[in-house]
């Protein structure tokens, strides 16, 4: 409670009379739950909101907004609440407005290939829908279970479908967006690609980050579920190996749904942790896959998973192909027993924040790198990343990579474990985040490639964008005057005092 | 508030929530499903016992109305290995503690110290449901666990597995008097101590049982009784000496050896999993089992919320809520809560095209039906308990 909305006595009740009794909250125990995100503490300082309300409606969002903005109370949107870098923390207080109360899927259109969807539909609960109708859409991030439609617009971080189908971005047509003054508009037209009528300002909204207003509802395209899928693990002596391997299905032509690596020691956490819950299963029903320990695998060793989808034929023809390309790399097909126990892992063990080991129980996992990078260069920071982990001494998780489409540029995300309790861990890994993202940009990447630059990145943003930054500034102050939207990302580091 | 014992032992857990991308402890969760806000998530659970270790975070009274509004599905329990289903009861323990628990526990350890039962009914009143010759434990291969709830409320419950154990010749018994409350109820209010307690009680009683009257399995017909003897037993450090069963799954082993069968039924029936028989017993396809051994008889299912991504029908919010359950006068927001949660989940089952809506657990038929009624038709949906459905149409 300690931002300027308590200058406006009325705040509140004028909230409840947008939304109703049951849709705002000013408890503090329902706060301090908004006060977080999937992201590392830095600061051992809390950013409690004010109110958290829920909308249901484009319009109730359109006079919330109206509301805010004539008093200058921030507004912070939040879908799943999983962002990696401290996206939707209410730096300077104010509004959260919890989006998961709009989750209606409005409009299934198999004709035009769209699906129009409020944007706090889960997109577990959207890809279950769409089953239904044999179709679905090309985007299946790790947070699938969470995160909302509307947040993953805004931060467009990476999916196992990439490779083939390209990020969340390509497969969005329209968006309905309230501005930060209150007016509603819709960014394209909904049921055809538009490919010059205007700005394409679908692009400027989506990745925005909820800076430049809230979007209220997402037409997306739709595909017809393809007819088959094949999935390969694959075990590589070193990462170079399996990089290089990736560089040749590139040159090749061949189009993978998924395409992904992982260093030896990603691959035996992942193995480890369902090893150890099928020894003694957490839970009475959870199913065991992996009743023998998993073979030993060097922690430089690489690991591919790869996957091909589409009418059968295609799709057997593309894997017998791929099997000689990567045979010339040195790799070769994990055990069948491994390889199921894996691919259960990323269906159903990421929901497993435990370590699975004791030593490191009250240290969460949290993100140490989310970025993209040419694919040449990948090898160079999966490297170089190894060796900071090693001078900081820090717990690492390992380190993962997704090659999208078109150009398979590699999305690095690794992770460690780190008591946010202690100083000093926190420190270290502040200097090994940042030692890593100056790399990254040094090398030619981007340090938004995965989950948006949120709270914690922004100090990287002017080493990245250089002169372009003000010109985005000039357009966030033009569409957003009293800078109430999602204040302290995207652009700026301006947080209140106290 | 005192963090030195009981909250404390879940540290670990509690500070390694990453409030994860994963997120998957909230999405299903029948409760944040319904109010949204992220504390009612368990990832928001999380950051309230940490917020009540650290000193932030007051006990107020919308605060212990939130940690009672968990339905102990256990659904985040099968998403998270940190268990934020064992945080929510140390929560609750912890509020005990603190003195300031909700007004009905103390009416349940009232009802635990008169009556050996959370049901509100005298102790030896437990075997009134059976005729009085049936009453005293005899020689038998069977014993039947009937718990607390079909004893006491929904006696036509275990009348109809006695039927069904008759018409199938099966020697059977019952522990008579000897037969206490399974210790669930405590638990899940937070009174760990005194649920083991009656736990171990019940499991001695079954042992001897085993010794005295060569009884050789034990089925139960509650699930929530079946979770506890399936789990508990192991951390107690002591056995079960006699093969543990669902009633359900008793059915099938009856089905199988050909003494149930049944007339044809052209109907269409749905089933509701337990959270208790599925989630915590592991029991999915023995019910599934039955009504595909009936011949006719159509199985769709509520996709994708089945199995162990079910949707709770939210019982044990009744018990805090509605007068039914436990003969408890009703708090309104709990009922409305429960209200919502289970037409919702009423209208899916509608949506399947089904004749007939059935479950294993008392507190679901309860749930469906809205009070304590043998059977009821909505909407033209037919709620049957499952052991009704054997009794009617077994031959």
């Amino acid at each position: 409670m300690n931002s300027n909305i308590q200058q406006f006595d009325g705040a509140y009740e004028a909230l409840i009379k947008i939304v109703g009794t049951e849709n705002v909250t000013r408890e503090e125990y329902d706060l301090i739950c908004y006060e977080k995100d999937f992201s590392l503490s830095l600061t051992a300082r809390k950013f409690m909101p004010d109110f958290a309300i829920h909308v249901r409606t484009t319009r109730q969002a359109s006079e919330v907004i109206k509301l805010a903005n004539r008093y200058k109370i921030p507004i912070v949107p939040r879908g799943g609440g999983t962002n990696p870098w401290g996206g939707v923390i209410p730096a300077n207080g104010g509004i959260v407005i919890d989006m998961r109360k709009m989750d209606r899927i409005l409009k299934v259109d198999r004709e035009n290939g769209t699906v129009a969807v409020q944007a706090g539909v889960v997109i577990w609960n959207l890809v279950k829908h769409l089953e239904k109708y044999g179709v679905f859409v090309a985007d299946k991030p790790e947070s699938w279970f969470a995160a909302t439609i509307g947040a993953r617009t805004q931060t467009n971080g990476t999916g196992y479908y990439n490779s083939k189908y390209g990020r969340f971005i390509d497969q969005i047509v329209c968006l309905e967006v309230v501005l930060p003054t209150g007016e509603v508009i819709k960014t394209d037209p909904p049921k055809v690609y538009d490919p010059g009528s205007g700005y394409d300002l679908t692009r400027l909204f989506s990745n925005a980050e909820g800076t430049l207003g809230i979007i209220t509802e997402v037409t997306l395209r739709i595909r017809p579920l393809p007819e088959h899928r094949v999935v390969e693990v694959l075990e590589f002596p070193t990462y170079k190996d399996a990089v290089k391997a990736v560089v040749a299905i590139r040159d090749s032509g061949l189009v993978p749904e998924t395409i992904e690596t992982m260093d030896g020691k990603r691959y035996d956490r992942s193995l480890h942790a369902v090893y150890i819950d099928s020894q003694e299963p957490y839970h009475p029903s959870r199913v065991s896959v992996l009743r023998k320990p998993p073979p030993e695998i060097a922690n430089d060793a690489g690991v591919m998973v790869i996957a091909f989808a589409g009418a059968k034929k295609l799709a057997v023809t593309q894997v017998e192909l791929v099997h000689e390309i990567y045979q010339k790399c040195g790799g070769k097909l994990v055990p069948d027993w491994c390889q199921e126990a894996l691919l259960a892992s990323k269906e159903a063990y990421p929901h497993n924040p435990a370590p699975h080991d004791s030593t490191l129980m009250g240290k969460p996992f949290k993100y140490a790198l989310g970025t993209t990078i040419p694919l040449e260069r990948a090898t160079e920071v999966f490297q170089t990343y190894l060796k900071l982990v090693d001078k900081y001494n820090v717990e690492s998780r390992g380190i993962e990579a997704i090659y999208g489409a078109p150009d398979f540029h590699a999305t690095i995300c690794a992770q460690i474990y780190v008591d946010e309790r202690n100083k000093t861990e926190v420190q270290i890994a502040r200097k090994l985040i940042d030692e890593v993202h100056h790399l990254v940009i040094g090398l030619g990447g981007s340090i938004g490639g995965h989950g948006g630059l949120g709270m914690m990145r922004i100090r990287y943003v002017k080493n990245q964008r250089g002169t372009a930054l003000e010109l985005a500034r000039k357009m966030k102050r033009l569409l957003d005057p009293n800078n109430i939207m999602n204040p302290g990302k995207k652009l700026k580091i301006k947080i209140r005092e106290g | 508030m005192d963090t030195s014992s009981i909250l404390k032992q879940y540290e670990k857990e509690i500070y390694s929530c990453t409030m994860c991308r994963d997120g998957g402890c909230g999405t299903m969760c029948p409760i944040f499903e319904n109010l949204g806000f992220e504390s009612c998530a368990p990832r928001g659970l999380m950051r309230i016992a940490q917020g009540l270790m650290e000193g932030r975070l007051k006990i107020t009274e919308p605060l212990i109305k939130k940690i009672y509004s968990c339905t102990d599905c256990g659904y985040c329990a099968t998403r998270c290995s940190l268990n934020p289903h064992n945080v929510m009861l140390a929560l609750r323990a912890q509020l005990i503690k603190a003195g300031k628990a909700h007004p009905y526990v103390a009416r349940f350890l009232e009802s635990y110290s008169t009556n050996r039962t959370p049901a509100f009914a005298p102790h030896e009143h437990r075997s009134d449901w059976l005729p009085e010759e049936l009453r005293t434990p005899r020689k038998a291969d069977v014993l039947f666990f009937a718990g607390c709830y079909a004893s006491h409320h929904t006696q036509y419950m275990a009348k109809a597995v006695v039927k069904i154990l008759d018409h199938a010749g099966v020697k059977w018994t019952t522990l008579g008097l000897d037969e206490w409350c399974c210790g669930e109820v405590a638990t899940q209010t937070g009174m760990q101590k005194l649920s083991d307690a009656f736990t171990k009680h019940n499991i001695l009683a079954i042992n001897r049982a085993a010794e005295e009257l060569g009884v050789t399995k034990i089925v139960t017909h509650c699930p929530g009784c079946f979770k506890t003897f399936k789990h508990v037993p192991r951390r107690l450090g002591l056995t079960l000496k006699v093969e543990l069963l669902h009633i359900t799954e008793f059915y099938c082993q009856l089905i199988e050896e050909g003494k149930l069968k049944f007339k044809e039924s052209k109907k269409t029936y749905v089933y509701q999993d337990g959270c208790h028989i599925g989630r915590w017993g592991g029991v999915y396809e023995a019910p599934r089992k039955i009504i595909k051994a009936i011949p006719g008889a159509k199985l769709v299912e509520m996709e994708p919320r089945i199995r162990d991504l079910q949707e709770c029908c939210t019982g044990s919010l009744k018990r805090w809520g509605c007068s039914a359950s436990y003969a408890l006068p009703s708090i309104k927001y709990y009922r409305d809560l429960s209200q919502k949660i289970v037409r919702r989940r009423f209208r899916e089952a509608k949506e399947t095209g089904a004749d007939i809506l059935t479950s294993t657990c008392g507190g679901c038929h309860r749930s469906f039906v809205g009070g304590n009624f043998e059977r009821k038709t909505v909407e033209d949906v037919d709620i049957v308990q499952i052991s009704t459905l054997v009794t009617d149409l077994m031959i």
